[in-house]
C-alpha cells in the first residue's frame, strides 16, 4: 500500500526544517503533500501528476530521476528528485522531493568570499597602520615645530638685547651730539663748520633711535606671532592624539574582524 | 644780558626740554653740558627741590629737580638727564633734572612776558610751528630771590613740620 509511506514523508520533511517539499503519488495522483517553505509548487493532493514532471517520469522509467530547475522557473534555483516505490516488484509509486539549491551554491561561494575578507580586511589593516604611522609623523613634526617655534622666540629675545644696545648707543650719540652742538656755540664764528657736524650727529642718533623703536615693534610681533602659532601647534597636537587613539580602537577592531573572518574561513574548509 | 633789547628776526638757540609731558626751554648759551643721570647724593636739611650733590668729571653739581616744586608727575617717556648750567664759580655749579631733552630749537620768534608770571623765572615764549615753549630766565632761578622762594614753600613735605 502506498498510504504506508506517508510516515516517511514527515520525516523527510522534517529533517530539513520544512524547507524542501515532499510530495508521495501512487501511478497516477498525488495521495500527500509536504509543501516546503523555499520551492512553493501548484500542486495539492488529488493532483494528477503533470507529465513533465520528475514524478511521472520515474515511474515511466522505473528509476530515479533528478532534474535541475533554474532560478528562471520559480525566482529560485531547486532540484527535483523521485524515487519509484516498489512493493514484490511491483511499482506501485513514488516519493519526490524538491529542494532549493541556492544554498549548495551559496557555500560554493563561500570560500572565494572569505578570502575575499580576508584579504579586504589585510588591505584595511595596511591601512589603518599607514594612518597611524601618519598621525605619529604628525605629532613628531608638530612637537618639532613647537620646539622651533621657541627657539625664534629665543632669538626674538636676543634681538631685543641688541636692540636694546643700539637704543643705548642712540641715546649717547644724542647726547654727545647735543653737548658738541653747545661746544660749537660757545666757539662763535670759528665754531660754525662743526655745529653742522653736531646737528648731523645729532639727526643720526635720532633716526637709529626711531629704527631701533621700529625693530623692537616688530620683534614684539614676532613674539605675538610665534605665541599664537604655539597656541595653534598645541590644538593640533590635542586633534593628533585624538586621531591616534581612534585610529588604535580602529586597529583592535579590525583585529577581532581578522580572527573572525579566519574563523570563517576553517568554518568554510569543514563545510 | 640785554635780551630785551635784541632785534627780533635775530635767531637764537634754545634747548627744548620736558618737565614731566610740559615743555620748556632754556637759551643754549647758558648751559654748559648735558649728562646722562649720575649717582646723587643727598643732603640732609635741604630743600625737597634740592635732589643732593653730584660729581661731575672733578667738580661738584647741585641737582636740582623743579618736579618736586611745581607737583610735575615725572614722566617714563624720554630719557631723564641733567643739564649743567655755566657758572662763574666752579663751586656753584648747578645742574636741572629734566625727564628728557627734545632737541635744540632756533627761533627768531620770541615775546616776552609780564615779569608777574612764575616770580620772573619764565623770561620769554618761544613760539614754533605747533606749539609754543616757556623759557626760562636760569640767572633769575637761580638767584637769592627765588631760591628762597622755593625752599620756603609750606607745601613742602620736607619742612611741613618746621613751619
Amino acid at each position: 500500500m502506498i498510504e504506508d509511506y506517508i510516515q516517511m514523508v514527515d520525516v523527510i520533511f522534517d529533517t530539513d526544517f520544512g524547507k524542501t517539499s515532499v510530495f508521495l503519488f501512487d501511478l497516477e495522483k498525488y495521495i500527500y503533500v509536504r509543501m516546503g517553505s523555499v520551492i512553493n509548487l501548484p500542486l495539492q493532493i488529488g493532483n494528477i501528476l503533470p507529465a513533465n514532471s520528475t514524478s511521472f517520469e520515474c515511474l515511466h522509467s522505473g528509476n530515479k530521476v533528478q532534474r535541475m530547475v533554474g532560478a528562471e522557473a520559480l525566482g529560485i534555483a531547486y532540484t527535483g528528485v523521485a524515487h519509484p516505490i516498489r512493493e514484490n516488484g511491483m511499482i506501485i509509486g513514488g516519493i519526490a522531493v524538491t529542494g532549493s539549491t541556492e544554498r549548495e551554491s551559496a557555500l560554493k561561494k563561500l570560500p572565494s568570499l572569505s578570502r575575499n575578507l580576508s584579504e579586504s580586511l589585510q588591505q584595511v589593516a595596511a591601512a589603518v597602520e599607514n594612518i597611524a604611522a601618519s598621525a605619529q609623523a604628525l605629532a613628531d613634526g608638530g612637537q618639532a615645530l613647537t620646539i622651533q617655534a621657541q627657539e625664534v622666540n629665543e632669538k626674538a629675545l636676543v634681538m631685543e638685547e641688541v636692540v636694546e644696545y643700539i637704543n643705548s648707543v642712540a641715546s649717547d650719540t644724542k647726547v654727545l651730539g647735543l653737548n658738541a652742538s653747545i661746544e660749537a656755540a660757545r666757539a662763535g664764528e670759528v665754531g660754525r663748520g662743526f655745529a653742522v657736524v653736531a646737528s648731523e650727529i645729532r639727526t643720526m642718533a635720532i633716526s637709529s633711535a626711531t629704527s631701533a623703536k621700529d625693530i623692537r615693534k616688530i620683534i614684539a610681533g614676532i613674539q605675538g606671532l610665534v605665541g599664537k602659532m604655539t597656541s595653534e601647534l598645541e590644538k593640533v597636537g590635542g586633534n593628533t592624539q585624538e586621531v591616534s587613539a581612534a585610529v588604535e580602537e580602529i586597529s583592535a577592531t579590525i583585529e577581532t574582524l581578522a580572527e573572525s573572518a579566519i574563523e570563517l574561513a576553517a568554518l568554510v574548509d569543514n563545510i | 644780558m640785554t635780551e630785551r633789547k635784541l632785534l627780533m628776526d635775530e635767531i637764537r638757540q634754545f634747548i627744548q626740554f620736558k618737565l614731566g609731558l610740559h615743555d620748556y626751554a632754556v637759551e643754549m648759551n647758558c648751559i654748559r653740558e648735558i649728562i646722562k643721570p649720575v649717582k646723587v647724593t643727598q643732603l640732609l636739611g635741604a630743600p625737597a627741590y634740592i635732589q643732593g650733590i653730584a660729581k661731575v668729571r672733578d667738580g661738584v653739581v647741585t641737582i636740582v629737580d623743579l618736579r618736586k616744586k611745581f607737583n610735575i608727575v615725572p614722566t617714563d617717556e624720554g630719557e631723564p638727564r641733567i643739564m649743567i648750567f655755566e657758572s662763574n664759580s666752579e663751586t656753584e655749579k648747578i645742574g636741572l633734572w629734566v625727564d628728557d631733552v627734545v632737541e635744540i630749537v632756533e627761533s627768531n620768534s620770541i615775546e616776552p612776558i609780564p615779569s608777574i608770571i612764575h616770580r620772573g623765572s619764565i623770561k620769554e615764549i618761544l613760539k614754533l610751528n605747533d606749539a609754543i615753549i616757556p623759557v626760562m630766565d636760569i640767572d633769575k632761578l637761580f638767584s637769592n630771590d627765588i631760591l628762597d622762594w622755593l625752599g620756603s614753600d609750606i607745601e613742602l613735605v620736607d619742612n611741613s613740620t618746621l613751619a
